[in-house]
């Protein structure tokens, strides 16, 4: 059921042009240079610190490493990270 | 400027502990909590701002993730609120200070009445009462200083130009009173003359030789009353005072028109009071827009003051008085009524006071462009008698030589 259902967002982005992270839930990653990112349609906080972030996304997981984190904001689809990121990386399941 | 936006609602800054602090965020952010600005501290510990919310919340989050709170700071305007109620009297005070200030700034403190005898600006005083302007009363309902001056002008009849100007808390009242000529100091001797042609009727002679009859016909310029007494050969010379009454003859003319259209108010009022604030207006009491068909709108807006500044407030009271159209037609026989009463006004207001109208006859009334012009004659009495000095030295040779030429 939920198979058909990505499929169905994946043919209407195509075909009605909307960008897919809009329609299908995608998580939408911005990196303004090293300092401030932000992640939207996240799931949820994994761990936090000063050096790493995890998160929790649609499938696996999404780790942010660098120095200095500090969460500036979360809302519920949306969370802003300030601080040094190093990096950047998905891990599947 | 998170904070300043945050500081509306409150906020605190707090210590989370706990083994499951990213479970907590999350939890947080789920919820709709907000929070920001989070910093790890420690392993367990995170620090982190939160609006204020309702602490049932709050506390089932806590317990479903097994954290702690401690709250650190406590900022916005609720907290600020809950410090101040603690201190209520100063408050309270201080608001109470500062609107008697207002008050006491908006206040008239002294009214001076310049130029006026007492009896006068006891009356002065008396009048502007009635239009709220006293000692001790607010400024927003006291009318315009121009306002007030034709009204005081209008009832006060022994003064010849009054000024009412402001200077802050203060109104000034400059008065120029009617000054009544002196007694007459005693004058040097002369005659009375006549002012103008007439037929003389009768007088009244304190001092003098009254040298004409009664229905004598005067010409302008001949002595009717003698400065000069006693013998002739030692004569004595007086002022001559006294009145000489003479018939004189006069036409005047008037003209009423037999419609006309005027306006007169019905004596029905619509005040309305407005608040203005920068540029908005708000309406206090009877905002109604147009209350009456007609009307003549009158306005007064007066600025709150505070001290020496000028707010930026302002209070508008427009009294709105209703007028109607008023046509009238008069009939040819009021029409000749009234305009015999006009031309009896103009003739009056051109003679001298005491004058009386003996008589008169209109001569010729005739209809134009809907006006009806009469021309009267009148016959009236007054006081024909004007003084003209006289040199005694002069009159004295005047007498020898007459003498002389006598004896001749």
């Amino acid at each position: 059921m939920k198979k058909w259902t990505t499929q169905f967002k994946k043919w209407f982005s195509t075909v009605s042009e909307i960008p897919e992270d809009i329609v299908m839930d995608l998580p939408r990653i911005t990196l303004i240079g090293q300092s401030h990112l932000s992640i939207e349609n996240y799931k949820g906080v994994i761990a936090f610190s000063q050096n790493e972030l995890r998160l929790a996304m649609d499938r696996g997981e999404l780790l942010i490493t660098g120095e200095a984190f500090v969460l500036e904001n979360i809302l519920d689809k949306e969370i802003y990270l300030e601080g040094k990121v190093m990096d950047v990386r998905f891990i599947e399941d | 400027m998170k904070q300043k936006v945050h500081s509306v609602n409150g906020y605190v800054r707090a210590t989370i502990t706990g083994k499951q602090t990213e479970r907590f965020i999350t939890r947080c952010a789920e919820e709709g909590v907000r929070m920001w600005h989070i910093e790890r501290k420690n392993e367990t510990t995170l620090i982190c701002y939160i609006k204020l919310t309702k602490i049932e919340l709050l506390r089932r989050i806590l317990k479903e993730t097994g954290c702690r709170i401690h709250f650190l700071e406590r900022n916005g305007i609720p907290f600020f609120i809950e410090k101040l109620k603690k201190r209520l009297g100063i408050v309270a005070g201080l608001l109470f200070f500062l609107i008697i200030l207002l008050i006491l700034s908006n206040m008239v403190w002294h009214i001076e009445v310049k130029g006026a005898d007492p009896k006068l600006e006891g009356q002065i005083r008396a009048l502007l009462k009635k239009d709220h302007l006293y000692v001790g009363s607010l400024d927003f309902f006291v009318p315009k200083t121009d306002q007030l001056e034709t009204r005081l002008s209008s009832k006060l009849t022994k003064v010849t130009w009054i000024g009412v100007s402001k200077d802050g808390t203060t109104y000034l009242i400059d008065v120029v009173q009617k000054k009544y000529p002196k007694k007459q100091k005693p004058a040097g001797p002369r005659n009375l003359v006549a002012a103008k042609q007439a037929i003389i009727h009768h007088w009244i002679v304190d001092k003098g030789q009254v040298v004409v009859e009664s229905n004598q016909y005067v010409k302008p310029g001949q002595i009717l009353v003698l400065g000069r007494i006693g013998r002739e050969d030692a004569p004595k010379f007086v002022a001559a005072t006294g009145k000489v009454i003479g018939e004189t003859w006069y036409q005047s003319e008037a003209a009423i028109p037999l419609d006309s259209r005027y306006s007169v108010y019905t004596g029905r009022n619509w005040s309305r009071h407005d608040l203005i604030m920068w540029k908005v207006t708000l309406p206090v009491l009877g905002f109604r827009n147009k209350p009456f068909r007609s009307f003549d709108k009158e306005v007064t807006q007066k600025t709150v003051r505070f001290l020496i500044w000028d707010l930026p407030f302002s209070y508008r009271q427009t009294v709105y008085r209703e007028k109607k159209i008023v046509r009238r037609h008069l009939s040819e026989k009021k029409a000749l009524e009234e305009a015999r009463e006009s031309a009896d006004k103009k003739l009056l207001d051109r003679l001298p006071p005491g004058s009386e109208i003996v008589s008169e006859s209109t001569e010729n009334k005739q209809i134009e462009d809907k006006k009806l012009i009469i021309r009267s004659h009148y016959v009236v009495y007054e006081n024909i008698a004007r003084p003209q000095t006289i040199d005694p030295a002069k009159e004295k040779e005047k007498l020898i030589k007459k003498n002389k030429a006598d004896e001749r």
